[in-house]
Parts: C-alpha cells; sequence; structure tokens
C-alpha cells in the first residue's frame, strides 16, 4: 500500500472539506473593517511602565506597612513590660491605711469631720 | 494601508485559512480572529515583507506566530480580555460547525493527527496540505531543513503507524457488519 499518496489523498481530501467552509476574502475584510475583531493591543512600553508601576507600589506598600526594627523592639518590651505593671503584692492589702481616703482628701476651711462623708474600710 | 499585497492575499486566502485553522487548533473563531488579525498586520504595514522568502513562507510564518501569541494571550488574560463582538452572523457559527459533513475517514485521520507531536503535524500539513517543499517548511516553522525533513520522516512514520490501524478498524467494523448467513434449512 502506498501510504504517502493515502496521506496525501487524505491531506487533499481535508483542504477541500476545509475550503468549502472557509469565509470569503472580502468577508473577513469587512469585519476587519468593522473593527469587529480588534484585538487589544497594548503597546510594549507601556506594558513595561505598568509592571514597572505595580512593581513599585508593591513595593512601596510592603515597606510602608511592614513595622520597623525599632517598633518591634518597642512593642515586645511593651508587652514584655505589662504583666510587671500589673503585679500586685499579696500583702497590698496590709500596707492600706484605714484612713487613707482621709490623707488623700484637701481638708476646706470650715468644714467637719462628718462633711467629709469618709467610709472607713 | 499597503493595498500593494491586498490581490496577492486574496490569492493566498484559502490557503491561509488551512493554515491558519491548524495553527488554531480548528477553532473556528479563533482562526477568523488570527487571519483578521493577520490580514490588518501586513496590510498596514506592521509586518513587512521584505522579500527574502516568497509571499506565502513569509505569509505563514506570520500567521503561525500571530496564533501562537493569540494562544499565550488567551491562556493568560482568558477570553473575556479580549474585544471581540461575536454578535455577526459569521460563517464560524456553531450551526455550520455542526453541519460539516466530511467523511468518516477524514475525521478519523483528522483525530490521527492530532495524536502526533505539534512539530511532526506542522510538517505534515505544510507539505501534504499545502504543498510546500521541506525548504519552504522549515522557513515558515523557523528550523533548520535538517530538523524539517527529520520531523517530516518521524510524522510520516507515525501517520502510516495510524493509517495501518484505521485499515484495521475498518476491517473489523466491515465484519461486523458483515450479515449472517441464512440458516439452511
Amino acid at each position: 500500500m502506498n501510504y504517502d499518496k493515502d496521506i496525501k489523498d487524505l491531506y487533499q481530501q481535508l483542504r477541500r472539506d476545509d475550503e468549502r467552509h472557509a469565509p470569503s476574502f472580502a468577508f473577513v475584510l469587512s469585519r476587519m473593517r468593522q473593527g469587529a475583531t480588534v484585538i487589544r493591543r497594548i503597546p510594549i512600553v507601556a506594558r513595561f511602565a505598568g509592571a514597572a508601576a505595580g512593581i513599585a507600589l508593591t513595593s512601596f506598600t510592603i515597606v510602608s506597612v511592614r513595622p520597623s526594627a525599632a517598633d518591634v523592639e518597642f512593642a515586645q518590651a511593651l508587652e514584655a513590660s505589662r504583666p510587671i505593671a500589673q503585679w500586685r503584692a499579696p500583702t497590698d492589702m496590709l500596707l492600706k491605711s484605714p484612713a487613707a481616703k482621709l490623707l488623700q482628701n484637701v481638708p476646706k476651711l470650715g468644714e467637719t469631720f462628718a462633711d467629709m462623708n469618709i467610709k472607713f474600710e | 494601508m499597503n493595498t500593494d499585497l491586498r490581490p496577492q492575499l486574496e490569492r493566498l486566502h484559502l490557503a491561509a485559512f488551512g493554515w491558519a485553522l491548524h495553527c488554531c487548533g480548528r477553532d473556528r473563531a479563533m482562526t477568523d480572529d488570527v487571519l483578521q488579525s493577520v490580514y490588518l498586520k501586513v496590510l498596514d504595514g506592521t509586518a513587512q515583507f521584505a522579500g527574502k522568502s516568497s509571499l506565502k513562507t513569509w505569509l505563514f510564518a506570520v500567521i503561525r506566530k500571530t496564533a501562537a501569541e493569540e494562544r499565550r494571550r488567551r491562556i493568560i488574560g482568558g477570553l473575556r480580555f479580549l474585544s471581540i463582538d461575536r454578535s455577526e452572523n459569521s460563517p464560524s457559527d456553531d450551526s455550520v460547525e455542526e453541519s460539516i459533513n466530511v467523511s468518516e475517514n477524514v475525521e478519523m485521520f483528522r483525530k490521527a493527527l492530532a495524536a502526533l507531536p505539534r512539530r511532526q503535524q506542522e510538517v505534515l500539513h505544510l507539505v501534504f496540505y499545502q504543498d510546500l517543499t521541506i525548504e519552504e517548511t522549515a522557513a515558515v516553522l523557523g528550523m533548520s531543513v535538517g530538523s524539517a525533513r527529520t520531523h517530516y520522516q518521524r510524522g510520516k512514520k507515525s501517520c502510516r503507524r495510524q493509517l495501518e490501524r484505521m485499515e484495521e478498524f475498518n476491517e473489523l467494523r466491515q465484519g461486523h457488519q458483515r450479515p449472517l448467513p441464512a440458516a439452511s434449512t
């Protein structure tokens, strides 16, 4: 069997079949004029400029949003100091004077002790 | 607009359509888009024919490049980024596509070809479908003549194997379809 001839014949059948369904040259040109298939072509310079702007914007965002090393250190120190500041000695209440409020208030002229309305704990 | 090339483009239109159809994986809508883009490039001078090869060879190379760009664009950007108006009543409608009535052998051959490596398909198409020489094929595909020849030989070999399988299949099918002999009484 002459396969080369067979391949050629089959290809030619394919070709005839394709040609039967091909749009005419005039039809393709008319569509082209109407701009039916104007594939959006962005010039290469604009593409590069866009890409560069995108990279710059991303870099700036990353740099500005990311805290500096000093900020991180300060935040860590603050976080570490918080439990110390809140700590109270278990014997703290023994140091409280029953008349502590009396000492904290500013005395006024003519005011009696009863007027001060101090409750002892 | 470069109108000098218009009559020549018209003369090559059917061949260009066949090649564009192949380069676009037989996608009719994409073929139409690619072909229009190519004609636009040629006529507005974006693609300039330097006369180093035949116009057909050059045009085929432009079609191949444009189809590759279009494939890439579709993969990367998705179809929604393309400003394509498909509302026109073009022959690429699905109804037309479905109405294509090709012989079964051609359809099987088409499927068999689709199984070959892309380079082999391209070389075989250009040689057998477009009647180009191996040298012209190499120029279109931007490869050496030696490479084109290798692809051609390998492609033919693969194609032969596929044809043999088709023959076996047809014989097998004809055997099944043969009417059963009448029972003797």
